[in-house]
């Protein structure tokens, strides 16, 4: 059994306990909602409501623009879907994940590649607008680098789209719960969410904040405007065919509940101590360990042997953490750790000290 | 006491009309649209009695938020 877990990049565990309790209690008590009228159907409807008015408050967006989808992946699949088309140009950070490199790829669009230095913000600007003053159709960007723990310059990202007037997504898989994401204040087309990270949900929960009305990535019932065979033309329900997935839902906002209560930058200051502890006891074993400014709470390194050897030599002590390409190889292609991967360690705003000292103590 | 409909195009839109009503102390019963009255087929409305339906109109035109009243009213169908 894992006894260190540190691989809240992936997904946070263990969940809080108003999570757990949420999930269960939305399975003993709620039904489909937006289908029925009876108690337990209007009982979901509800508690789905209460996570979305909760999603907005953190995300400070109108209730209408938080649609529920599975998780970040199908978030960004649907925003890149929306937004461009075959033959598109459009602009990437150097630090993407495969969930926005892969859809655009299928997508047949020209993929422009901005930024080539870890924590370097003019390098990421100074290439960025570049690309965006040669013409393109949209920009996607990461918020937090999901391999290195690189905080890019998203607002300052934002108001270059803004100005060139190029629609844009922002990946927030990383930075949902650990820095504030405003829809209004960036301005984005969409903002993806994944629920089971930062926002302490269950997985198989997320969101897409939609600044712009989207394509459905499915279609089907909505429980509304039935005899039209289209999708309704209005959020959130046109982003939403089918049942939703309450449980997870109402998961999600007792983990967004328990996240304000925290507070966001409170979880930052944490998982950056963490961090700076953990790259002091790497440091002091000559790894090759990737730190800079700005930096959230993941962070890379190189050990001596083959990174998966060596986290799977940490699991048998009892220690989780994530090593290889991690789903980011043009992350790694940009840093230059394509050929050995990286062992990550991602830290959670419950990762003790204590946790950290033991660690120390088994390395 | 007859009770009016006041249509939504989404549930999420009904829920949001049933906040605003509630901050103001209106009270509204969330139901199912009767399908006779739901053109577009399947959707939610809010329940209000007749004499607050003018007070409910303006209200929510001057939150910005859109819907459709059905001014036929109704007694509370009893089985």
């Amino acid at each position: 059994m894992t006894s260190l877990y540190l691989d809240h990049g992936a997904t946070s565990f263990p969940k809080p306990e108003s999570v757990t309790k949420a999930v269960a209690w939305a399975l003993e008590h709620c039904t489909s909602p937006g289908r029925g009228g009876y108690i337990e159907a209007m009982e979901g409807a509800q508690r789905v409501y209460g996570c979305r008015r909760a999603a907005a408050e953190m995300f400070d967006c109108s209730i209408e623009q938080v649609v529920f989808t599975s998780g970040c992946t199908q978030s960004l699949n649907m925003a890149i879907r929306t937004l461009f088309h075959p033959g598109d140009r459009v602009v990437v950070s150097g630090f993407e994940h495969n969930a926005v490199m892969r859809p655009l790829s299928e997508r047949k669009v020209k993929i422009l590649t901005a930024g080539n230095c870890l924590f370097s913000w003019e390098n990421m600007l100074e290439e960025f607008e570049k690309i965006l003053q040669s013409g393109v159709q949209g920009a996607v960007f990461t918020h937090v680098s999901n391999v290195f723990g690189y905080i890019l310059p998203a607002e300052k990202m934002a108001v270059l789209c803004r100005n060139y007037q190029v629609p844009f997504i922002i990946d927030g898989a990383q930075s949902a719960g650990i820095l504030p994401v405003s829809l209004r204040k960036l301005g984005a087309d969409f903002i993806a969410i994944p629920g089971h990270k930062g926002l302490h949900g269950p997985m198989g929960t997320g969101i897409l904040l939609c600044g712009t009305i989207p394509e459905p990535f499915i279609a089907g019932g909505t429980g509304s405007e039935s005899e039209s065979l289209q999708m309704p033309d209005f959020l959130p329900e046109r982003g939403e065919a089918g049942t939703l997935n309450v449980p997870g839902i109402c998961g999600l906002e007792a983990g967004i509940r328990w996240v304000m209560e925290k507070g966001v930058s409170h979880i930052l200051a944490h998982e950056k101590e963490i961090l700076r502890e953990c790259t002091e006891i790497l440091k002091g074993k000559n790894y090759r360990v990737f730190t800079g400014e700005p930096q959230g709470g993941v962070l890379s390194f190189i050990p001596p042997q083959d990174c998966e050897a060596y986290a799977d030599a940490l699991a048998r002590k009892g220690i989780a953490v994530r090593a290889g390409l991690h789903c980011a190889p043009l992350a790694h292609r940009t840093a230059g750790t394509l050929k050995t991967g990286t062992v990550r360690m991602s830290f959670g705003p419950d990762t003790s000290e204590e946790t950290v000292k033991k660690l120390g103590e088994i390395l | 006491m007859k009770w009016c409909y006041v249509k939504f195009r989404s549930i999420t839109r009904a829920q949001g009309g049933q906040q605003i009503l509630n901050r103001r102390g209106i009270s509204s019963r969330l139901v199912r649209t009767p399908r006779n009255i739901a053109p577009r087929g399947c959707g939610y409305s809010l329940m209000v009695p007749e004499e607050n339906l003018s007070l409910v109109s303006e209200i929510l035109k001057n939150e910005g938020v859109s819907f459709e009243t059905d001014l036929q009213t109704r007694k509370v169908v009893g089985i």
